[in-house]
């Protein structure tokens, strides 16, 4: 296979490399998948004779819990990049392992929750609220599992990158965080819409 | 952005979150909370795309396809409430 | 013929004839399911000659089509026809075949996502058809699977359609996003945005149009799924009772928002299923008239407007559904302002042909016929998109006619036009030109002989998917008649493609060979050069006063 031009190099004219404007591209589509859902979240309360109360359902402080860890799981992804930027790779693994820390974290907080709720007998086909509420947290969820499979590839088996093209390696250390960020800004307004409105 | 510049970043979407959290424990009515706690999740995601995603220094070629996506889910949320307007019973 | 490594090839050309082979044995499965749906139409109640055996007799008991069964033809032709079969050849065979060669790019930007996109596809494919075999059969609730109908469809086939369309929207989403890096990161030196020929442009404004409408379909197929597995209500509002019970669901839910995400993508795919056929009639158009493009500008600009407004015109699918008259005008504003880019492409097209010396080719002759079908197709939507005409024609025959019209003489012309054209690029060899011209012949004159009627039949006031064509309703009676001429015209159809086919494969192994050049084209992929490309020019240079030959290749300098 021969190399790509501009797959680390930036190209000229556009001032971004493949990767870049591929996840970017990715990230569009991917908002119009979750504002598809909270376009069918708003109709269907809107036209709800009635609505639970939110926070009385679901439980805010784990959810509080859970925007604080991805917000922090955010900040230790970008110094992680800044890391190997660096090229620091101590640093880069130190932050990276903390990322996948947060993630793992913030799944287990998920587990307690839907578990709380299954032991309430409380269903997706209990109520709308409730399906939207597993629904949307679910493909997140989904989203934040994605995003660490990538992140533990680049820990392992993937940093063996650094040592033959150490920029390229930073560069999917990038495109993944943005990724990254992209699912905590997600979660920024899920929380909110599904918590505490 | 400096290690620094990023924790400080952090620190502002620490604020914002106790901020939304105070806002919903106020018992607002309900259009108030919505309206806070969706300019507050704007400006945490706005601080994190700007300086986690680098997306301050991006160029015009990412923007437009960000910018699109942004009109057509506006649209799309938009469009699917005022048609289906006259059949919802609005706080009914 | 292909040694297994094609199969795991990351090369865009491979990966192109993987979708184009692909594409066609559905475009196939599309057609025969079809056919049974026209025997049935024609001779309503009679067993089905031929393959009787092969239908089941669940399906077809004694060789008579069920109307379940019938439904499964009708939901799966137009799954089938739409998803797996034209838009992964206008797109996913074309598109990744001839885009890197026409930018002159070593191939797509993300190779090893190009073949997951394939198997993505595959595996939906492999998905659809599977549900065939399921106990209840496959989903029979129309290609666009409206709620509550399909929420509530007994058995998997409904399920697996679902899973089937999350698996090829994956497949098309992470195609999208390589299409448009490709065209804006790819490009061979020299090779300005204004340089592409018209075929690129269109394959970059199509691939806009699945990456941003396509997840509004997956996040509905998701909440589908999760109301037919686990039981939410998202697209079942309360009180609805099914056979006079009530139905044990929490209610709620809202069976237009299934409407509303489905048409969202619904919309914007239709012009997914044109925007590379004009991609491919422009370019054979210019070769055969041997000069440029009459308007590549405004044709450029129009089809940027035309991909804008495909994404705010959805709603003229739902006039019927009670809608206030404000949103509804705002819609059918949309729906006629969206007909003037067309108009102005079509318009290109036509008159790029004046003055041109114009080559009869077989390839020339399907992208003519392209100009007048993509024509009736598109005035016969006029009465659609305005709500107080749409309020008789929808759901009858009349609209099955009208996107017809589109697809078949529409597209699918288009598409073989590019088969015929691209295949000496592909093998090295022509197809035959007689056999061609049999096969277009055939086909123009079956298939206005299969669709135009169903103009008449649905101003009558024939409602569609009717498993016995409407012979149970008075107002039918008067037009029913048309049924026979155009399932024989359908058979008809059948047979004129085995012209097509045999071609085919016969000029694989025995067609003529040819050079690089065969149709003395002026775009960067008949350049089969080895040196790096770089672009000196516009992409129609033909008849250029004072050149040494009527064309000149894009690669070629400029005189000093």
């Amino acid at each position: 296979m021969h190399t790509l031009p501009y797959t680390t190099e930036i190209r000229p004219d556009t001032g971004l490399t493949n990767p870049k404007l591929g996840i970017w591209l990715f990230l569009a589509s991917e908002v119009m998948l979750f504002g598809s859902l909270f376009s069918a979240y708003a109709l269907l309360r809107s036209g709800a004779a009635s609505w639970p109360d939110q926070s009385a359902v679901l439980s805010v402080p784990l959810a509080t819990l859970n925007t604080v860890i991805l917000i922090s799981s955010s900040v230790t992804m970008v110094l992680a990049w800044s890391g190997a930027r660096a090229g620091r790779m101590d640093r880069f693994r130190i932050y990276m392992g903390l990322t996948l820390l947060c993630g793992a974290g913030f799944l287990a907080v998920k587990a307690v929750e839907y578990g709380d709720k299954f032991a309430h007998g409380l269903l997706p086909s209990t109520d709308n609220f409730l399906a939207l509420y597993f629904t949307m947290t679910g493909v997140h969820a989904v989203h934040v599992l994605a995003g660490m499979v990538v992140n533990a590839f680049l820990l392992g088996p993937g940093a063996r990158m650094w040592r033959s093209e150490p920029e390229r390696f930073t560069n999917r250390v990038e495109v993944a965080g943005i990724y990254w960020h992209f699912v905590d800004v997600v979660w920024i307004f899920l929380f909110p819409v599904l918590y505490l409105l | 952005m400096t290690a620094r510049g990023y924790l400080g970043v952090f620190g502002a979407l620490l604020a914002l979150t106790a901020a939304t959290v105070l806002a919903a424990s106020l018992q607002l009515p309900s259009s108030s909370t919505m309206a806070l706690g969706l300019t507050i999740a704007t400006a945490k995601a706005t601080l994190v795309a700007l300086f986690f995603m680098h997306l301050k220094s991006e160029k015009p070629m990412v923007y437009w396809p960000l910018a699109l996506a942004a009109v057509l889910f506006a649209a799309l949320f938009a469009f699917i409430l005022w048609t289906e307007a006259d059949h919802i019973a609005i706080g009914g | 013929m292909a040694p297994l490594k094609y199969l795991y090839s990351t090369d865009h050309k491979v990966i192109g004839l993987l979708y184009g082979f692909t594409s066609l044995c559905f475009l196939l499965v599309g057609f025969v399911l079809v056919i049974v749906i026209r025997w049935q139409l024609a001779f309503p109640g009679q067993p089905v000659p031929y393959v009787a055996g092969l239908l089941g007799a669940a399906n077809a008991p004694g060789g008579i089509v069920l109307p379940e069964f019938y439904n499964q033809l009708g939901a799966m032709h137009g799954t089938i026809m739409v998803f797996l079969g034209v838009v992964p050849l206008a797109v996913g065979a074309f598109g990744n075949y001839l885009v890197p060669l026409q930018i002159g790019a070593p191939d797509m930007a993300f190779p090893r996502l190009n073949l997951a996109s394939y198997w993505f596809y595959a595996a939906g494919g492999a998905i659809m058809l599977a549900s065939f075999f399921l106990p209840g059969g496959a989903a029979n609730n129309g290609w666009t699977s409206y709620a509550p109908l399909s929420d509530l469809a007994p058995g998997h086939g409904q399920t697996f359609w679902l899973l089937g369309m999350l698996f090829i929207i994956f497949s098309s989403l992470l195609g999208a996003l390589n299409f448009i890096t490709t065209i804006v990161q790819l490009r061979a030196p020299g090779l300005t945005w204004f340089r592409l020929p018209f075929f690129v442009w269109a394959q970059f404004v199509t691939a806009f149009l699945l990456l941003l409408a396509f997840p509004a379909l997956q996040a509905a197929a998701l909440l589908q799924g999760m109301d037919r597995l686990a039981g939410s209500s998202f697209f079942l509002p309360s009180g609805l009772a099914v056979s006079g019970q009530a139905l044990d669901v929490a209610g709620g839910g809202n069976a237009l928002l299934w409407q509303h995400l489905f048409w969202f993508l619904g919309h914007p795919e239709v012009y997914v299923l044109i925007l590379p056929a004009m991609g491919i009639a422009a370019e054979v158009i210019a070769n055969n008239t041997r000069k440029p493009l009459w308007g590549y500008r405004v044709m450029v600009y129009s089809v940027f407007v035309l991909g804008f407004l495909s994404f705010v015109v959805w709603a003229h699918h739902m006039f019927l559904t009670g809608m206030g008259t404000a949103i509804s005008a705002f819609f059918q504003t949309t729906t006629m302002i969206i007909s003037i880019p067309s108009v102005v492409i079509l318009s290109s097209l036509i008159l790029s042909l004046y003055g041109g010396s114009i080559r009869f080719t077989t390839p020339m002759l399907f992208a003519l016929a392209f100009l007048p079908m993509f024509g009736i197709g598109g005035l016969t939507g006029l009465p659609l998109g305005l709500a107080t005409t749409d309020i008789p024609l929808h759901d009858t025959n009349y609209v099955v006619g009208h996107f017809h019209y589109l697809v078949a003489p529409g597209t699918i012309f288009a598409l073989f036009a590019g088969i015929y054209h691209w295949f000496p690029r592909i093998t090295g060899r022509m197809m035959n030109d007689v056999l061609g011209r049999i096969h277009f012949a055939g086909s123009l004159i079956c298939m206005n002989v299969i669709f135009l009627p169903m103009f008449v039949q649905g101003l009558a006031g024939v409602n569609r998917r009717l498993w016995d064509g409407g012979a149970e309703y008075a107002h039918a009676q008067g037009v029913l008649h048309f049924n026979v001429p155009m399932s024989i015209a359908a058979f008809g159809l059948a047979f004129f493609q085995l012209f097509f086919i045999v071609n085919l494969f016969m000029s694989i192994r025995y067609g003529r060979r040819v050079d690089t050049n065969p149709w003395e084209a002026t775009t960067l992929e008949w350049n089969t050069g080895t040196a790096p490309v770089r672009v000196y020019r516009d992409p129609y240079d033909y008849s250029v006063p004072g050149a040494k030959a009527d064309f000149t290749p894009q690669y070629e300098r400029a005189e000093a």
